[in-house]
């Protein structure tokens, strides 16, 4: 059985006979995936994931996700999947740990450094996204969640409570020293581009 | 609790450039493809992946497992009976009997030995021996001590000599 064509093709989903979801539940899978999966993997790549890790760890987010389908609230599916991410980040980043840090720790300054002072808006966007690692990486593992979730995925501190199920005045206080550590991050940037 | 402005639309220009450089980044092509093949291969929610009804299936799943475990006890038993005599005891284990308590056999009250007593006094009148001579015979009393015995018998020599001596200046 193969889903809808104009969302699904043969080549998309090679089905096999023992595993042939619903029309319906296939169709549903793949708007899932489509929707939410530059979300998941940029969430994940923030929270200091190496790209191949990210990939590895967005598939089995969606692995997650797909066989909880029926717990998944309509129009809470993003919040569900940034929560399993959330988890299996985690116990990804503990086992890839110092590779990762690694890598964000040796992003020099000076790799970005322009010939021209005034150059924030020419800062390309690649080298603007290592200064925002390394100042990603030097907060707490708890504190760079809440930010990211609430700066870069504009999450209300509500919902980052409920996700990361902890008390919304411990999220607000996590943010703001998030927003603080990161302040001061970008002001030394600045400092030394120029 | 109001969410306070976001550094995302509020911060500086330079913390803007920063943040938003995020959103630039994209997973590759090749991961969506990837993800939905993996999807796809995996058994949807609430479907289960031995598909029921198939009798002859079961039947051939569970006869190999069925013949190792039988094939298991057959072996122990065997095992069992083969070995079981050469599993007896050498010795024959001890034998644990309840030995009644020893009864101490209550020690024999050693009787002491009564002192010796001193022998009665004997009083001797020395005019009652028969040799004491007239002078001689006043009353005595002594003590028939070991002591006084010796000094009854030293006096009486002396008295035999002194009555010797006597008759011997009267002759």
């Amino acid at each position: 059985m193969v889903a809808s064509p104009s969302l699904l093709t043969a080549h998309d989903l090679p089905m096999t006979a023992a595993a042939v979801p619903p029309k319906d539940e296939a169709a549903r899978q793949v708007a899932l995936v489509r929707t939410h999966l530059p979300s998941v993997w940029r969430f994940l790549r923030r929270l200091g994931l190496q790209p191949d890790d990210a990939d590895d760890v967005a598939q089995e987010v969606f692995l997650v996700a797909v066989r909880k389908m029926d717990v998944m609230e309509a129009g809470h599916e993003r919040s569900f999947l940034f929560g399993v991410a959330l988890r299996i980040a985690m116990r990804a980043r503990r086992t890839q740990k110092s590779r990762a840090d690694r890598t964000d720790a040796h992003f020099e300054i000076d790799d970005v450094r322009s010939p021209d002072p005034s150059s924030d808006e020419l800062l390309s966007r690649k080298e603007a996204r290592g200064l925002l690692d390394k100042a990603l990486s030097e907060m707490k593992p708890e504190i760079r969640t809440a930010f990211v979730l609430y700066e870069l995925e504009q999450m209300t501190m509500i919902e980052i409570a409920a996700l990361t199920e902890t008390a919304p005045g411990t999220v607000a206080s996590r943010i703001r020293r998030g927003r603080e550590q990161f302040q001061s991050a970008a002001t030394r940037f600045q400092a030394r581009l120029r | 609790m109001s969410d306070p402005e976001r550094l995302f639309d509020h911060g500086s220009p330079f913390e803007r450039s920063l943040l938003r450089s995020s959103e630039s980044e994209e997973p590759s092509r090749r991961l969506e493809e990837k993800v939905l093949a993996a999807l796809a291969a995996a058994p949807a929610a609430g479907v289960d992946p031995a598909p029921a009804g198939d009798a002859a299936g079961d039947g051939a799943r569970l006869l190999r497992p069925m013949m190792l475990a039988t094939l298991a006890v057959g072996l122990l038993v065997g095992g069992g009976i083969a070995l079981g005599p050469r599993l007896r005891p050498a010795r024959r284990p001890p034998e644990i009997t309840r030995r009644p308590p020893r009864r101490r056999r209550p020690r024999p009250l050693r009787r002491r030995r009564p002192r010796r007593r001193a022998p009665d006094v004997l009083i001797v009148r020395l005019d009652a021996l028969p040799s004491a001579p007239p002078a001689a015979r006043a009353a005595v009393v002594a003590r028939a001590t070991s002591t006084a015995t010796t000094a009854t018998l030293a006096l009486r020599r002396r008295l035999r000599r002194s009555s010797a001596r006597s008759r011997c200046s009267t002759r």
